[in-house]
C-alpha cells in the first residue's frame, strides 16, 4: 500500500452506520436471553437459514479478504478450493457428530470426551481447546489491528482493542442470540461487499472478456498445482484444509458447534450445513478471492503497476474501483468479518469456561449465577485475546501464524473424535494416549520438520512442510490410536450408549423420553392459541390439530410466530400435551413469556420429534 | 502445463475424498445410523451424493473448459 488511506466523509458515514447498527441489533435482541440455554444455545429455536448465514459469517474471518485475495492474485481461481471442499467430511458431521451432540444435550466439546471416554481425557481436551480458541481470538484481533494500521496508520493493539470491546459489548448482553442475529447482518454485508468489488473490478477492466484475457492459463484452473511451489500447493490444501481444517471448523470449533446446537432441530441443522456447503461457501469463495483475480487482470491490462503487492491487493483494488461511500461499506465488511468470527470464538470460550471449569468447581448454583459467570468469562476471553496479540506479532506473517497454530493443534483431536464416533472398541486409554502422544508428535515436527518427509507427496522441504503437517498428524495419531486399542480392550464391554454411530437411535429416544414416531415430523400448521393460567411449561394441543400432524402426548413440538422473517426470535420448543376438545392450543404464561409469543397472532406449530 | 498437472488434483481430491466420504456412509449404513427405509435418511443420503457428484462434475467441466 502506498500510505494511509484518507476516507471520504461518505465512507465515515457508512462505517458509523455499520458500527451503530450492529451494536444496536446485538443489544436489542439480548432481551430474548433469559437463561444459560438462551445465552449459549440461543434457546435452541432458530431455523436453518439463520444458522447457515451465521456459519458463513463465522467462517469468513478478518484474514479471509486479505489472505484469499492474495492467493487469488498469485494463483488465480485456485483460491476457491478452501471453500468448495467440504463434501468429504460433512457426511460424518451430519450423520454422526451433529445428532450425537444434539440428542445427548452436550453443550461443550470436552463434555463429549468425558461421556465417551473419561474425565482425564476431558481435562486434556479442555486444555488443548482453550489454547486453540484463545490463540484463534488473538490471531483474529492481530489481523484487524494490522489491517487498520495498514489502512489508517492506527496502533495495532489499540484498534484491535476498540473492535474487541464492541464485540464483547453485545455478546456480554445477549450471548448466542445476539451472535446469531448480528451474524445474519454481517453475513449479508461481507458477501455483498466482496461481490461488489469483483463486479466493479470487472467493469473497470473492460468486461468479462477482458477480465478472462487478463488471467494466465494456470490462474483459470480451479485447483493449484499438485505439489509446487512449497508455499501453496493442492495436496497441502487437501490435507490441511479439506480434511483437518474442515473437520476442525465444524467439529472442534466450539463456537460453530454452538451455532448448530441453536437450531430448532437436527433436521434444521442438517439443512443449514447442506445449504452452506452447496451455495453459501462457493459464494463466499468468490467474495473473498474476487479482488485478487480482478487485481491480476488489472495488472495485465495496465490499470495497476506490475509491482502491485499481493498482500495489499484487496485494499488496492477496492480503493481503485469503489466510489466514496462504497469503499467505507467494503471496509465495514472487513470489520464485520472480524467481529462475526470474534464473537463466535469469545462465546465459545465463555461456554467452555462455564460448563467445563466453573460448573464443576461450583455445582448446584442457580442458573442466573452461571449466566453471570458466562458474561464475565466472555470479557476475560476478550482481554486474554488482546494480551496474545504481541505474541503472534512475532511470526513472519499472519497466515504463517494461523497455519502453524491450527495445523499443530487440531489433527490429534480430529482423529480421536472420528474414531470415537465410528469405532465402538476405541476406549478411554487409547483416546487419552493418542491425544497426548499425537500432540507431542505435532510439537516434535515443528522442531524437526524432516519427520514429515514420508507424507510430503513430493513437496519441496524449504517451507518446513507447513501445509502437510496435518497429513503427518492424522496418520501418526491414527497409528497411536490403533496400537493402543489393540493393546487394551478391557473397557470394551462397558461403553456408554448414544455416543457412537451404532447407538444414535438410542440417543434420540433418550432425548425425546419416549418411543420415536417420525410420521408428520417437519410438517407445520397454523393454529390459534390462548394463554392458560397454569404453573410450569405447559402446551396442550387440541386433538383435531394434533391429528393433522400425527402429534401424540410427549412429542417435541415447536411453536413460532407466523412471521418467518423473525427467524425464530419469537418461538418456543416444548413437550406436547393433547387435549380432547378446544379450538386452539393452550400455552402457559411462563412458556409464552420465555418465547416472546404475541397473543394477538396465531402460532405456527411444527412436530420436531 | 501438462494434462496430468491439470487433472491430478481433481483425481486426488475426488478419489481420496470420495473414499473418506464413502467409508463414513458405509459405516453409518452398517451401524444403523442411516436407514434407507426412513424417508429423512434417504433424503439426506441423496443430498450428500448430489453435493459430492455436483461439485465433482462442476470441477471436471471447469478443468475441461480451460484445458480441453
Amino acid at each position: 500500500m502506498t500510505g494511509a488511506v484518507v476516507l471520504h466523509p461518505l465512507d465515515w458515514v457508512a462505517l458509523a452506520l455499520y458500527f451503530g447498527g450492529i451494536v444496536a441489533v446485538g443489544i436489542w435482541v439480548s432481551r430474548y436471553t433469559k437463561t444459560t440455554t438462551d445465552f449459549f444455545l440461543g434457546g435452541q429455536r432458530f431455523p436453518w437459514w439463520i444458522i447457515s448465514m451465521s456459519c458463513v459469517a463465522t467462517l469468513v474471518g478478518s484474514y479471509s479478504f486479505i489472505n484469499y485475495s492474495e492467493v487469488g492474485f498469485n494463483f488465480g481461481f485456485a483460491s476457491v478450493t478452501n471453500y468448495t471442499n467440504e463434501w468429504f467430511v460433512i457426511p460424518l458431521f451430519l450423520i454422526g457428530w451433529l445428532p450425537v451432540i444434539y440428542f445427548n444435550k452436550i453443550v461443550s466439546i470436552p463434555e463429549y470426551f468425558e461421556r465417551r471416554f473419561d474425565l482425564r481425557t476431558r481435562r486434556l481436551v479442555l486444555v488443548i481447546l482453550l489454547i486453540y480458541l484463545e490463540g484463534y481470538i488473538g490471531i483474529n484481533l492481530l489481523t484487524i489491528g494490522v489491517a487498520m494500521k495498514g489502512l489508517f496508520g492506527w496502533n495495532v493493539i489499540l484498534s484491535a482493542t476498540g473492535i474487541a470491546i464492541l464485540s464483547a459489548a453485545y455478546l456480554h448482553a445477549g450471548g448466542q442470540t445476539s451472535v446469531l442475529m448480528t451474524d445474519l447482518v454481517q453475513g449479508f454485508l461481507l458477501l455483498g461487499a466482496g461481490i461488489t468489488v469483483l463486479v466493479l473490478g470487472i467493469m473497470k477492466v473492460g468486461g468479462l472478456g477482458m477480465f478472462f484475457d487478463g488471467l494466465p492459463m494456470a490462474h483459470k484452473l480451479p485447483f493449484a498445482h499438485f505439489n509446487r511451489p512449497a508455499t501453496f500447493h493442492f495436496v497441502g490444501e487437501f490435507w490441511g484444509d479439506a480434511v483437518t481444517g474442515t473437520f476442525a471448523f465444524y467439529m472442534i470449533n466450539q463456537g460453530v458447534l454452538m451455532r448448530f446446537l441453536s437450531a430448532k432441530s437436527v433436521a434444521d441443522g442438517r439443512k443449514a450445513m447442506l445449504f452452506t456447503a452447496a451455495f453459501l461457501m462457493p459464494l463466499a469463495a468468490v467474495a473473498v478471492g474476487g479482488a485478487g483475480w480482478v487485481g491480476r487482470a488489472l495488472v495485465t491490462q495496465g490499470f495497476l503497476p506490475t509491482d502491485t503487492s499481493a498482500r495489499d491487493v484487496f485494499v488496492t483494488v477496492a480503493r481503485l474501483v469503489c466510489s466514496p461511500g462504497v469503499f467505507g461499506f467494503v471496509i465495514a465488511a472487513m470489520v464485520a468479518a472480524l467481529m462475526s468470527t470474534l464473537d463466535t470464538l469469545i462465546s465459545a470460550v465463555s461456554a467452555v469456561a462455564v460448563n467445563d471449569v466453573w460448573r464443576p468447581l461450583f455445582p448446584g448454583r442457580k442458573d442466573s449465577y452461571y449466566l453471570k459467570a458466562a458474561r464475565h468469562a466472555a470479557l476475560i476471553a476478550t482481554v486474554l485475546g488482546i494480551a496474545l496479540i504481541p505474541v503472534f506479532e512475532q511470526f513472519h506473517s499472519i497466515y504463517q501464524a494461523l497455519s502453524y497454530f491450527t495445523g499443530s493443534v487440531t489433527p490429534p483431536l480430529v482423529v480421536v473424535i472420528m474414531l470415537g464416533l465410528t469405532w465402538e472398541r476405541f476406549g478411554s486409554k487409547a483416546a487419552f494416549w493418542s491425544l497426548l502422544l499425537g500432540s507431542g508428535a505435532m510439537l516434535f515436527s515443528i522442531f524437526v520438520p524432516a519427520v514429515i518427509t514420508p507424507f510430503s507427496h513430493g513437496v519441496s522441504p524449504e517451507e518446513g512442510f507447513t501445509y502437510l503437517r496435518s497429513c503427518y498428524g492424522v496418520f501418526v495419531t491414527l497409528g497411536f490410536a490403533i496400537s493402543f486399542t489393540w493393546l487394551d480392550s478391557s473397557e470394551y464391554s462397558n461403553r456408554p450408549e448414544g455416543l457412537t454411530l451404532s447407538s444414535i437411535r438410542k440417543a434420540m429416544e433418550a432425548f425425546k423420553g419416549s418411543a420415536l414416531d417420525e410420521t408428520g415430523v417437519g410438517e407445520t400448521v397454523l393454529s390459534p392459541w390462548a394463554l392458560v393460567d397454569e404453573p410450569g411449561e405447559v402446551v396442550r394441543i387440541p386433538e383435531s390439530v394434533a391429528n393433522s400432524l400425527s402429534i401424540k402426548e410427549g412429542d417435541i413440538v415447536y411453536l413460532a410466530d407466523p412471521r418467518w422473517w423473525l427467524g425464530g426470535l419469537r418461538s418456543i420448543r416444548a413437550k406436547a400435551g393433547v387435549s380432547a376438545g378446544g379450538a386452539g392450543i393452550e400455552i402457559s404464561k411462563e412458556l409464552c413469556e420465555h418465547g416472546g409469543l404475541d397473543v394477538e397472532r396465531p402460532v405456527r406449530l411444527e412436530k420436531i420429534l | 502445463m501438462t494434462a496430468i498437472d491439470a487433472w491430478l488434483p481433481w483425481i486426488y481430491q475426488y478419489g481420496v475424498g470420495g473414499v473418506l466420504a464413502a467409508a463414513t456412509i458405509a459405516a453409518a449404513l452398517k451401524f444403523g445410523a442411516l436407514d434407507t427405509e426412513r424417508k429423512a435418511d434417504k433424503r439426506l443420503l441423496t443430498c450428500l451424493a448430489a453435493g459430492y457428484f455436483s461439485f465433482c462434475a462442476i470441477h471436471a467441466v471447469w478443468i475441461f473448459g480451460v484445458y480441453p
